[in-house]
């Protein structure tokens, strides 16, 4: 058991940043998103035998990461803690923080869940279209569409806002 | 500042915006973690997806947010909603009580379910069809649903999603490359509470409901059950013109074995409405080779739009033979249509 254990450990290390990332894009909180994650491997451990397919195992683990993310998420909201948009990374941009970076992370808060995977897998863990499709189990036609309409959102928003900040 | 070079500054600004620091895997902590979790017996676990014991809450709801499920999904809640109008515990020896009760506990228990359709339109008065259609579906209750309906040829002729996550509907026509996407608002959610089971099975309460007895289909020994009602599509009063729904004759099939539906008929009548193309149209659909709980890839719930696809608008829903799109598309598109009318009175050609 233990052995097996360590085995998929090992495992985990490969897995583990995404997982994070895709937890933090819900969650908005890095610590919390790490327990998502670890969460998600422990689960994943847990139900490995009913797995049907292998080639299934990255979507199925991420996609097992994003339901806890959302689920804890959703338990604060209800807890009557801090809610997801509190915890945004957009809150945490403090001052000192660029304004466009801080109105970027606004952004990807109002983005789909499924486009903001893709940007913090493309962005933060620095994948490939390849690895990010492999990883989702889409097509990479999918993961080249969503990151182009969540660029294109960006880059309007920015657009909008600077327009606003020079209007009288 | 030159194209790539904007393009360059974005992707910085989003690299940073997107930085929460690096992380790395705590092997020795996680190995901790296993091993205390292993020796906590009845700890809480989280959904994987393939947990076939696990009971499914909210499937109900998730098939009913949407109109367009309702034709062929709501069969399925008539299954819940004859629980309340049987009263099967409250039905001394009522065998086909049981059934139902039994049926509506194992849907519960249900996370995905996928099945085929067959669909023929007619316009009334005429046998001969408008149009024949094979459907897919695939529901998952984490996920949402998928509808894809092909032409007799095999051709797909559109794909719906109805997302959970976010809250929304995508069409996919693929005949025009077009789409449409549109969040479920609140107020959808409110039009919807009558669909919702609650809703039902007041409704179901004031109804009919006979069995038809056992049966055999597709080499299972089910027993089945009818009911008649115009009343359980309520499409509020303003939208009539859009898809008036005159009538629906509803049969479901309940293997005796399984206690779970294996083939679902409906037929529908409809008056003359913009999105039946000012024809009084009859719709028949046969759903049959129910999936229950098998693996669905989370790629097929994923709206892939491809590039050259282009926002479907009114002209083009007009223009377009509507009754052509579906049994699904109609009234989610009369309702997108109507809302969009609203703002651009004077702009709408109609054209039968």
């Amino acid at each position: 058991m233990r052995g097996d254990a360590e085995s998929f450990s090992r495992l985990c290390e490969k897995y583990y940043p995404a997982l994070v990332a895709i937890a933090y894009a819900q969650l908005g909180d890095r610590d919390l998103a790490e327990d998502a994650a670890q969460e998600a491997l422990l689960a994943a451990y847990r139900d490995i035998t009913r797995l049907n397919r292998a080639d299934h195992f990255s979507p199925w683990l991420v996609a097992i990461c994003r339901n806890i993310a959302i689920d804890m998420a959703k338990a604060r909201a209800k807890a009557g803690q801090i809610g997801i948009e509190d915890c945004s990374p957009a809150s945490k941009a403090g001052h000192h923080e660029d304004d466009r970076v801080g109105i970027v992370r606004e952004i990807l808060l109002g983005l789909e869940p499924g486009m903001r995977d893709v940007v913090f897998l493309r962005y933060y863990n620095q994948m490939s279209y390849g690895q990010i499709a492999a990883m989702l189990g889409v097509s990479e036609e999918a993961v080249n569409g969503k990151l182009r309409r969540a660029r294109a959102r960006i880059r309007q928003e920015l657009q909008r806002r600077a327009a606003m900040e020079i209007e009288p | 500042m030159s194209h790539t070079n904007k393009d360059r500054r974005l992707d910085e600004i989003i690299t940073r915006a997107v930085d929460i620091g690096k992380v790395e895997f705590d092997r020795t902590k996680w190995l901790d973690r296993l091993a205390a979790e292993s020796q906590t017996p009845g700890v809480s676990r989280p959904r994987t997806g393939c947990t076939k014991s696990e009971p499914h809450k909210t499937i109900w709801r998730t098939i009913m947010e949407s109109k367009i499920t309702k034709y062929s999904a709501a069969a399925t809640i008539l299954v819940a909603a004859s629980l309340v109008l049987f009263d099967p515990f409250g039905l001394s020896g009522g065998r086909h009580g049981v059934v139902l009760a039994e049926a509506a506990e194992r849907m519960n228990e249900v996370l995905t379910i996928t099945h085929k359709e067959k669909r023929v339109y007619y316009e009334q008065g005429n046998d001969e069809p408008l149009l024949r259609a094979e459907a897919v579906k695939y529901i998952s209750s984490r996920q949402g649903i998928v509808e894809e309906q092909y032409d007799q040829e095999g051709n797909l002729m559109h794909r719906v999603y109805i997302q959970k996550e976010p809250q929304q509907l995508v069409f996919l026509f693929v005949k025009g490359k077009q789409y449409l996407m549109m969040p479920m608002a609140d107020s959808w959610a409110r039009l919807m509470e009558n669909l919702t089971p609650k809703g039902i099975v007041e409704h179901f309460k004031a109804g009919n409901c006979k069995e038809l007895g056992p049966a055999k289909i597709d080499g299972h020994d089910v027993v089945g059950f009818e009911t008649l009602d115009a009343g359980s599509f309520p499409i509020p009063q303003q939208y009539h013109f859009l898809f008036p729904i005159e009538g629906i004759k509803w049969q479901f099939w309940i293997e005796e074995k399984s206690l779970l539906p294996v083939a679902i008929d409906l037929e529908v009548t409809t008056g003359r409405g913009l999105f039946t193309s000012f024809k009084k149209m009859r719709i028949t659909c046969h759903a049959y080779d129910m999936q229950y709980d098998q693996e669905i890839p989370a790629s097929v719930f994923d709206p892939n739009i491809p590039d050259d696809y282009v926002p479907l608008n009114l002209e083009s829903i007009v223009q377009e033979n509507a009754a052509w799109l579906g049994v699904g598309a109609l009234p989610v598109i009369g309702f997108v249509a109507y809302r969009r009318r609203s703002r651009r009175r004077g702009r709408v050609r109609l054209e039968s």
